[in-house]
């Protein structure tokens, strides 16, 4: 018999080497409180902004739109962040060849606040969760609504256009069913802004195109854990991405029975360093990746995928990196952050 | 440096790690349970002078920001996505006391968050129901059922030879 206490200290032994020491956590402590402390000038600032952009925020709430409108160019979000009595939908952070994922949060609870995900899906994508044998629930501005639970998650998916699906996906017990019905159908399609990328690629394989975006300045004070991923692949594997939405990474063979593998991918993203700069290596590259810990001894540079190390290296060698990314004004517009033949295309 | 700062500095390097490996039980990620360490102790560290019992609020910190963690929509992708990360070194453990440690920690993995941090906060950390209640915000019933929840998951996937200790207080 064993008990259970001995097994949970057991399932913690042999942690990797700790990312950050005392001074680290003094340091985000000073960061936080003078964040704190300077939180009444952007107040104030936020105050101003909002009394100017008053007209089109009423313009914006007031017309309540289940119709959509024509789809935004694939160089931005086809959506934008918007609020709904309690909670908060924020701008979406991923964009991608099938889908637009934004984070969802309580109202007034902060940036951290997360009680789930939107994931609106372009026309004729099929959502990640599988809608067959389904009974439909009770509709959604008309048009056809499901909701069931699905991994400990409640999965609210709509047809938010023809043919076009929205999911909200939210952990058991976070949100009711009535809210999760009011934050979808306040859902309004355009005024998406352009990804802001924390890197430029100057190399792209040939017939390499970006499937997914991913971005999240807003992370940066705190973690950089993939704050930015910018994800490629040949432009002849958008069919089976667009077939298998959410298994695009799903590389390693493991996929159920009859769904496809996605290959051929080629990801260049910024991570968590785990390591120091002396800790790491001089040659960089090994036979599928190319790394560096950057200057802040924080995050890693990685680029890595399913093509030669020589293709691999230059594209690595191509990348410049922002120089501070706290200041997310200088990321680069996703259509300066790759070259012009790379560009995100919805075939 | 003010004496404030060096109680805080004290605290940090005598309980970081125990912290470190209780945010790993919750969300099953050394990373992002590294993350919400320092991100509960930078909070910790703004109170610091008005916080009555330092262990208690960085012990529910750090349990709430990891979950919050877990709830992340890009939470599932970034498992997903594991892969592009270095491979930490391999530990020279005992073959057999690897295998049950990853038993333990798929079993944990399959639990939802907060049933997990249920059962860390009370078998690991020794809470009571009351105070499990408290450090998680919820009713003591829902602790309750959590606990037998969790319980009789972990028992039904690891085998039936799991003493809890505290079951008769569940």
């Amino acid at each position: 018999m064993k008990q259970l206490s001995d097994l949970l200290r057991e399932a913690k032994a042999n942690p990797p080497a700790a990312r950050y020491g005392v001074d680290q956590v003094v340091a985000a402590g000073r960061r936080r409180r003078r964040r704190r402390n300077g939180g009444w000038a952007v107040a104030a600032a936020v105050a101003v902004a909002v009394m100017i952009g008053v007209p089109q925020v009423i313009t914006r709430a007031g017309g309540r739109p289940p119709v959509p409108a024509a789809p935004a160019p694939v160089t931005t979000y086809t959506f934008r962040g918007y609020t709904v009595d309690g909670y908060v939908v924020k701008d979406p952070f991923i964009l991608d060849v099938g889908a637009v994922v934004a984070g969802v949060g309580r109202s007034g609870a902060g940036e951290k606040s997360s009680v789930g995900s939107l994931t609106v899906y372009r026309p004729g994508v099929a959502p990640e969760h599988p809608l067959t044998g389904l009974a439909a629930a009770e509709p959604m501005a008309g048009r056809t609504a499901f909701y069931r639970t699905v991994d400990h998650q409640k999965i609210l998916t709509w047809e938010y256009a023809a043919e076009a699906y929205a999911e909200l996906a939210t952990p058991e017990g976070e949100v009711s069913k009535a809210d999760a019905y009011r934050i979808a159908s306040r859902l309004v399609m355009g005024g998406g802004a352009e990804p802001r990328i924390a890197l430029r690629v100057g190399y792209v394989p040939d017939g390499y195109r970006v499937m997914e975006t991913w971005s999240s300045p807003g992370e940066v004070t705190r973690f950089v854990r993939s704050m930015t991923n910018i994800m490629l692949a040949p432009a002849a594997s958008q069919k089976a991405l667009l077939t298998n939405p959410g298994r695009m990474f799903n590389r390693n063979g493991s996929a159920p029975e009859g769904e496809q593998r996605f290959h051929d991918q080629l990801v260049i993203g910024l991570y968590p360093a785990g390591r120091t700069r002396e800790q790491m290596p001089p040659e960089p590259c090994d036979e599928k990746s190319c790394m560096r810990v950057l200057d802040d001894d924080v995050s890693m540079l990685i680029v890595g995928g399913d093509l030669p190390i020589e293709e691999i290296r230059k594209v690595y060698e191509s990348v410049t990196v922002v120089s501070d990314f706290t200041d997310d004004a200088g990321w680069y517009p996703l259509s300066a952050a790759v070259p012009p033949s790379a560009r995100l295309v919805v075939e | 440096m003010s004496d404030r700062e060096a109680g805080f500095r004290e605290f940090v390097a005598a309980r970081m790690e125990p912290l470190r490996g209780l945010a790993y039980l919750t969300c099953g990620d050394w990373q992002v349970a590294e993350d919400a360490v320092l991100s509960a102790l930078a909070k910790l560290y703004v109170k610091w002078n008005r916080v009555d019992n330092p262990e208690a609020y960085a012990r529910t910190a750090v349990v709430r920001a990891a979950i919050d963690e877990t709830r992340r929509p890009w939470w599932r992708r970034e498992q997903a996505r594991s892969h592009a990360m270095p491979d930490s070194a391999l530990s020279d453990d005992a073959t057999g006391a690897i295998d049950e440690r990853l038993r333990l920690r798929q079993a944990l993995s399959g639990l939802p968050a907060r049933q997990r941090a249920v059962l860390v906060l009370r078998f690991l950390e020794g809470l009571s129901v009351q105070q499990t209640a408290a450090a998680l915000r919820c009713p003591e019933g829902t602790v309750k059922v959590y606990t037998a929840r969790g319980l009789g998951a972990l028992r039904q996937i690891l085998g039936t030879e799991l003493e809890a200790g505290h079951e008769a207080a569940v």
